[in-house]
């Protein structure tokens, strides 16, 4: 019986998660051990571990790491907190994985605490590049884990580069695309219901988190984005942020300065999530999800700022590289017209896969042999 | 007009929210910032969901309070009916298009509508 262990502290990566869990319940060869921690386990982010416990999963370890404060000093302890519970916990289960997913710091720790440990170690949605600190943290787990797991061809391309081993390297898509093919998410009029709003005369889904390095601009940041959204005259679907520094003055330019039919989560079931995604007219801001989920839903993704900088992308994205707010306007504009959603129709593929990877995944988890040559690393470069 | 018994300051602690609930007869109430636009919903649920997860009474309501609730854009009895009847919920505020709080349906409200409409119609 194999025992993975797998690691998650937030919404985005639990999305990466679940199919593969899912497909290990039907196997009886293969068992899981799930630990949860940081914005899970907070309430003021929706305490999404429940979302978790409802979808029938086990959670075996709960590591309480986040500190108040919303600075990179906290931000950073923070992290040290989680880093201190991971060797007890790899410890006492003695996994024969660690499945560590994206790009957040508490991967980076998973990483950190696998490696010393001489623990077998994967990342999913590994070798891209992102611009945020987390782009950099990607890339320092690709240092300590055994076996990656990229999601097109690029990426694959530049984990070689960097000196991986070619034999650690594979390219297997995004297994969040996984439940997007199956049809897993809700559907317009349940979401209606639910939410108890009218949103089937188009919305705009909206989803903007701190960039680390500019988080003494967010609030400013976060005004031009509220103040290009008010512009429009359609349902805005809300996503609040993530917990990372700076969160608190999008925050905070959110509660003040947004003027018409905003309606704001906190926390949504990934379902919801993915409903909305979609169902809406466009989805604005920077979250990955406009580059990875929305092109399998030929969905239009206004990109603002350097988030997501040099990552991979489909021609689904309309890129605003300045937090302008007539810019972001006009890229909205684009986005929304009937033109440019023919043209999706018509010409998008979905860089990241078509939607099979929990498959390979976990196929190469049963499958690859776990030696010195798997644990002891060497970079070819 | 409920709109001022059901107002709370993100500054508040639990315990002063309880003492409002408490005295209104409420299952929960309106936070607002100190511009005075809605910052979200705060319910007995979420004050004894926080006593069980640790936190104390004197604890501030900010972090714990909902951004996400169901509102409408106006005063509108009918459709505030729809939505008691859809939804396990036992107040919904009126939020204008500024993010100023314009009133709160109770069920009450809602009855009372009905019992007028009704004696209108009758006499008419």
């Amino acid at each position: 019986m194999k025992k993975i262990m797998f690691l998650t502290g937030s919404r985005g990566e639990w999305g990466y998660i679940r199919p593969i869990l899912h497909l290990i319940e039907q196997y009886k060869d293969v068992d899981y051990r799930l630990v949860v921690t940081n914005m899970h386990l907070l309430p003021s982010y929706g305490n999404s571990y429940r979302e978790i416990e409802n979808d029938g999963f086990t959670i075996h370890y709960k590591i309480h790491m986040s500190l108040e404060g919303d600075s990179h000093f906290t931000m950073t302890k923070s992290l040290g907190i989680c880093l201190s519970a991971l060797p007890d916990i790899i410890g006492n289960e003695k996994p024969d994985w660690l499945v560590l997913a994206g790009d957040r710091g508490e991967q980076l720790m998973g990483a950190i605490a696998a490696g010393y440990t001489y623990t077998p170690v994967a990342h999913i949605q590994a070798g891209e590049v992102s611009g945020n600190i987390d782009g950099m943290a990607r890339h320092a787990i690709g240092k300590f884990v055994h076996l990656h797991f990229a999601s097109n061809g690029d990426a694959k391309d530049r984990l070689i580069k960097l000196g991986e081993e070619p034999f650690r390297v594979y390219n297997v898509g995004a297994p969040q695309l996984d439940e997007l093919v199956n049809t897993q998410y809700t559907g317009l009029t349940d979401i209606e219901n639910k939410l108890c709003v009218q949103l089937r005369n188009g919305y705009i889904l909206a989803v903007m988190h701190p960039v680390t390095e500019e988080s003494s601009h967010a609030r400013e940041q976060a005004e031009i984005f509220i103040q290009a959204l008010n512009q429009f005259d359609m349902p805005i679907m809300l996503i609040m942020p993530n917990n990372d520094a700076g969160s608190s003055d999008i925050k905070y330019a959110i509660n003040n300065f947004k003027k018409g039919d905003y309606h704001v989560y906190a926390n949504l079931k990934r379902e919801d999530y993915l409903g909305l995604l979609k169902y809406c007219t466009c989805i604005v801001g920077n979250s990955s999800s406009g580059l990875l989920e929305a092109p399998t839903f030929r969905i239009p993704a206004v990109n603002i700022g350097r988030r997501q900088h040099l990552r991979y992308r489909g021609n689904n994205v309309i890129d605003v590289v300045e937090w302008d707010k007539d810019k972001i306007v006009t890229a909205i504009e684009k986005a929304i017209e009937p033109r440019f959603k023919k043209f999706l129709h018509d010409n998008i593929d979905n860089p990241y896969g078509d939607g099979h990877s929990s498959e390979k995944i976990l196929k190469l988890l049963m499958e690859t042999k776990i030696d010195e040559k798997l644990i002891v690393k060497h970079l070819t470069y | 007009m409920n709109k001022e018994r059901f107002c709370v300051n993100t500054k508040y602690t639990l315990l002063e929210v309880m003492n409002v609930i408490e005295t209104i007869r409420e299952r929960g109430v309106v936070v607002l910032g100190d511009n005075g636009k809605v910052y979200g919903v705060i319910t007995l649920g979420d004050i004894i969901q926080a006593l069980v997860e640790g936190k104390t009474v004197y604890a501030s309501i900010e972090k714990l309070t909902k951004p996400s609730f169901i509102y409408l854009n106006e005063v509108n009895y009918r459709k505030a009916f729809e939505i008691f009847q859809q939804k396990n919920i036992s107040f919904i505020p009126v939020v204008d298009n500024d993010n100023y709080l314009v009133d709160v349906i109770t069920p009450r409200d809602v009855m009372g509508f009905a019992v007028f409409s009704e004696h209108n119609e009758s006499a008419d």
